[in-house]
């Protein structure tokens, strides 16, 4: 109650004290600036991963032949295994009644030729369907169709880093080129995906139909992948147990592993999830640390403060003053101080990381309760370095400090 | 209203013991104006600090409208020294950074109840000491005599029982002092209880009773037979000046 008479003059007198309110500041700006950007990159880098993990196709359960494991953050196939077939793909799609539909991949690095130059690029055989399913859309030129497909024309689309790395500035669509020799026309160009999940550039490809990469490229009667497509992103779970049920059961498995892995996009979202969750918290209790070392600032102006304000504290005593209107005063001010140091801070972080967003430096997502959090962290931090000083100040006796001059 | 009984106060620095008051016995009556007189270090302050609740004796009794003041908390304390005492101090003890104003209305923080008229209040005290034209001044604009009249002002603004002024002239010249001596012989005639502490036999005379403190003790409790008027002092003085 007698704090909020006092407001205003706590208020002038900060204000008459401009430098110094300004340097006991500069802590907890830079504090609460820096988690602020902190956390809005790492939500922006977690955003772009999903975004990635999204792009890769909409309720993706991922079928792969043999069992891969995880090394350096890629997945590899430690074997090769000739078990995953056709003729799998159509069960799935026919059997589980989870799967909407399910497109069979193969792919492999093959050299390739145009003119006199030379690139090597993944090879990736797929139905037309599949393109829909695993999101690729075509931004010049065309798909191939069901027809083309089944007839194992040579005909290919190129992503836009493979199409720069061959053709460089020439157009792609209706030149020839071979693939491992083999001579393929090239129909069309995909829209650019970026990278993906593993940090690999999804544009670095060539799309060819399954039968033609299975007959005329790699000579193959079986597949790498199947992608399944469930009815919902609810469907996942359980689509990705039909399909390993339904694949133990045509690989006569019986007591032996798996020949096959299987990934679904949900869960591949919620590791993603919470690896860059931990991450971004962890960056923002760094950040959080520099918040503190702002609190220092805080106790250190105030300190000086209550010093200088000596026969002020004396007078207000005089005047009536308790011991707790005086701590209670300068616990205001402090906690005043870093409060308007972390209104600056949350502006001018925010401020920054839509800047560093627009110019296409990092993509940030701005967290407005994190925002919230460290102003309200400023100002905790503001009032507990702020309680030493108030307390000495409180401590003072009014004789004394009226005699200091 | 208030009474001293054998009032002592001993300073300890360490194992140094100085005693300053030895035995200071008085009362003093609502509405009287008293001046306590005495060369510099014999305990003026130190008795003013203890009349003013700021300090507590060492030993004997202190009865403040017939409350013990010995017994009390630094809490009620301060809650007395709000209500009952006006301060007025030689330095002025303004706050720099505020104006004369909100100067004045500081006291009013700590009342028990905010005056919602806190404002009207303050420059209605400001007028009554004639800074009307200046209360939004701060006090590195004012002149020494009108920075004590804001103390003042800021005394007044609680309507204390008692004023207590330790050298109120001290660092003010004769005109300025002069003033703030009319003012409290208006504040006299109005009915205020008045302590003026100095050791300017001039300014004491202005008085209706002198207390002369000596070694720590009562040397002299005497009424002022002619007590001198500030008012007609001040109207000579501006005679003077207006005379080439
Ligand atoms: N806090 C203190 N500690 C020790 N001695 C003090 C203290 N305050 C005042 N004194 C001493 O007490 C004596 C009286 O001081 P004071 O009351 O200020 O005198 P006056 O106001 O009459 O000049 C002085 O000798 C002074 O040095
Ligand atoms: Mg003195």
């Amino acid at each position: 109650m007698k704090l909020s008479r006092n407001v205003i003059l706590s208020l002038e007198i900060l204000t008459a004290h401009k430098l110094r309110t300004v340097l006991s500041m500069i802590g907890i700006v830079v504090g609460v600036g820096a988690v602020i950007l902190m956390v809005s990159a790492g939500r922006g880098a977690e955003k772009q991963i999903l975004d990635r993990i999204q792009d890769m196709g909409t309720n993706l359960v991922i079928v792969s032949a043999g069992r891969t494991f995880i090394i350096a953050g890629r997945q590899r196939q430690m074997d090769t295994v000739r078990t995953l077939l056709v003729t799998d793909a159509q069960a799935i799609a026919k059997e589980c009644s989870s799967v909407a539909l399910t497109t069979p991949a193969v792919s492999k690095k093959l050299p390739l030729r145009w003119e006199d130059q030379d690139a090597i690029t993944n090879v990736v055989g797929m139905r037309a369907e599949g393109l829909q399913v695993r999101n690729f859309s075509i931004a010049a030129g065309r798909a191939f169709d069901a027809e083309e497909s089944r007839a194992a024309k040579r005909v290919a689309i190129v992503g836009p880093t493979a199409a720069v790395n061959l053709f460089g500035a020439t157009d792609p669509v209706g030149q020839q080129i071979r693939i491992n020799k083999v001579p393929f026309e090239v129909i069309g160009v995909t829209v650019t995906k970026g990278m993906d999940v593993n940090g690999l550039d999804q544009d670095d490809l060539i799309i060819v139909p399954l039968e033609t990469a299975m007959r005329r490229l790699l000579n193959l009667d079986y597949v790498h992948t199947v992608y399944a497509q469930a009815l919902s992103s609810t469907a996942m779970g359980k689509a990705e147990q039909e399909i390993a049920e339904l694949l133990r059961q045509r690989h006569r498995l019986d007591d032996k592993p798996d020949d096959f892995t299987i990934q679904n996009q949900a869960t591949l979202l919620a590791t993603e999830r919470e690896t860059t969750g931990s991450m971004t918290l962890l960056i923002g209790s760094v950040a959080g640390i520099s918040l503190l070392v702002g609190g220092v600032g805080i106790l250190a102006v105030m300190l000086m403060s209550v010093r200088e304000r000596t026969e002020e504290i004396g007078l207000r005593r005089a005047l009536g003053a308790l011991r707790r209107d005086i701590r209670n005063q300068f616990l205001f001010e402090s906690g005043l101080l870093a409060g308007m140091g972390g209104l600056v801070g949350v502006t001018s972080g925010v401020g920054t990381a839509i800047a560093v967003s627009a110019l296409g430096y990092w993509p940030m997502v701005i967290s407005w309760p994190a925002a919230a959090v460290a102003f309200a962290f400023s100002v905790a931090v503001g009032m507990f370095f702020g309680l030493y000083p108030a307390v000495r100040a409180a401590r003072l006796e009014p004789i004394e400090s009226l005699r200091a001059e | 209203m208030i009474q001293l009984e054998k009032i002592e106060k001993t300073y300890t620095a360490g194992t140094v013991q100085t005693p300053v008051l030895k035995g200071i016995s008085f009362s003093i009556h609502a509405g009287e104006y008293v001046a306590i007189m005495g060369a510099s270090g014999t305990g003026k302050s130190t008795l003013m600090h203890i009349l003013g609740c700021l300090d507590k004796p060492t030993g004997g009794r202190y009865r403040l409208d017939d409350i013990d003041m010995v017994n009390l908390d630094d809490e009620a304390l301060s809650h007395l020294r709000n209500g009952k005492i006006g301060f007025v101090f030689q330095q002025f003890h303004l706050l720099d950074r505020a104006t004369a104003l909100r100067n004045v209305m500081l006291p009013l923080i700590y009342a028990k109840e905010y005056p919602a008229d806190a404002h009207q209040r303050a420059e209605k005290a400001l007028t009554a000491v004639g800074l009307a034209e200046r209360m939004s001044y701060k006090p590195n604009q004012l002149s020494g005599g009108q920075q004590q009249r804001v103390a003042i002002a800021r005394a007044l603004i609680t309507d204390p029982a008692i004023l207590l002024a330790d050298e109120p002239t001290g660092n003010l010249d004769s005109k300025s002092g002069t003033e703030v001596m009319a003012i409290f012989q208006r504040l006299h005639r109005d009915g205020r209880t008045i302590i003026l502490v100095t050791h300017d036999r001039n300014v004491a005379d202005h008085a209706r009773r002198v207390i002369v403190l000596k070694d720590g003790q009562v040397a002299e409790d005497r009424l002022v037979a002619q007590p001198r008027d500030a008012e007609s002092e001040l109207a000579a003085v501006v005679d003077e000046e207006v005379r080439p």
